[in-house]
């Protein structure tokens, strides 16, 4: 007989207020102070996660478009964490507009899973990086809250051949 | 005891089709390509059980030739029932809308993710077993034959992947249901 296994929410990293600027240059990463929540995850071996992440994004000068790299990364703060999930997110307002903001809104999805035999717990960073344009980006609440919902979707092996698509958080 | 994760093993035989280095380019007036079965590094066969409703997530990368920088151009992205086929029963589609930049050289790092969640419903008695195909098709261009390609990719950091997980009964969730494709 099938059975329906629910999908499990494990937490969610939230932010009301601030932003975060950055160009080509250098990657930035939001503060652990401006996240509203951001809880400890515990991911367990054999199992796989989804990653949602929801976020208003725009320019900081005028320019008509802007591709940007969205990365979640294992710690807190960091530009330095291994690497869990890229996110691209092309920003164009079709003009180059002298009023420069016109935020737009976006959500990505990524899967995680733990490679070893432990479970990993960690707090999750979210940092923004231009490619290839010296101009800043902005990831901001304008639109909406900075979001990053954490779902466990069980077992790996209960998904054929999904294991190549979820990255490994250790 | 036995755990509730055994019985998903047993019951959720689903899977996801996923790539992490194949790629599918559709270009003006083309038509509707399928990316090749053996650009999968894995293409499993699903069962859908019957009376069952399953979201189909999408993820994956995508960006378009076109840098017109005044006037865009847009593509369908396809889920179809099948392997490697354009004729298939169509289980999702999403409009991929680019708005070109003004410089060839940002077409290839102007990449956006795609997230999109689709529902499938299996209305029928006997369990459906079937692979997935993804296919791309350019449905307005601004520059002629040789611009407005758009391309979908996968990369290990961003796979290319279509997830099928259960989402309950049909009867238990008729307005799922209603909105649902049908296998």
């Amino acid at each position: 007989m099938f059975q329906f296994t629910p999908v499990r929410p494990l937490g969610s990293n939230v932010a009301t207020a601030g932003s975060i600027s950055a160009d080509s240059t250098a990657e930035v990463a939001w503060p652990s102070a401006s996240w509203a929540a951001e809880p400890f995850y515990t991911f367990s071996p054999g199992e796989f996660y989804r990653l949602y992440l929801t976020a208003a994004f725009d320019v900081v000068t005028a320019i008509s478009t802007l591709p940007a790299i969205i990365r979640v990364r294992k710690g807190s703060e960091t530009t330095s964490g291994l690497e869990v999930a890229r996110l691209h997110n092309f920003y164009t307002v079709g003009s180059k507009s002298a009023s420069g903001y016109t935020p737009t809104d976006f959500e990505a999805v990524a899967y995680v899973k733990v490679s070893g035999g432990t479970p990993v717990t960690t707090q999750l960073s979210v940092t923004l990086q231009t490619v290839a344009i010296a101009q800043p980006a902005r990831l901001a609440t304008i639109l909406a809250p900075l979001r990053l919902d954490v779902f466990n979707l069980g077992l790996l092996t209960a998904f054929r051949g999904m294991s190549p698509g979820a990255r490994p958080i250790s | 005891m036995k755990s509730r994760f055994i019985n998903a093993v047993r019951a959720s035989p689903l899977g996801a089709n996923v790539t992490v280095t194949g790629a599918l380019t559709a270009t003006p007036g083309g038509g509707e390509v399928a990316l090749p079965s053996g650009s999968w590094d894995s293409e499993p066969l699903l069962s859908f059980a019957a009376g069952q409703v399953f979201s189909l997530t999408l993820t994956g990368l995508w960006y378009s030739s076109n840098d017109n920088g005044t006037f865009g151009a847009a593509a369908r992205l396809r889920i179809r029932e099948g392997t490697a086929t354009t004729t298939g029963n169509v289980l999702g589609s999403a409009l991929l809308i680019w708005r070109g930049p003004a410089s060839a050289a940002e077409e290839t790092v102007d990449l956006s993710s795609i997230a999109a969640t689709f529902y499938v419903a299996n209305f029928g008695s006997s369990d459906v077993a079937t692979k997935l195909s993804m296919t791309l098709e350019v449905v307005r261009g601004s520059g002629g034959a040789g611009f407005d390609t758009f391309t979908v990719q996968g990369l290990a950091v961003a796979p290319l992947s279509i997830l099928a997980e259960p989402a309950g009964s049909v009867a238990q969730n008729p307005d799922l249901a209603a909105i649902a494709a049908g296998l």
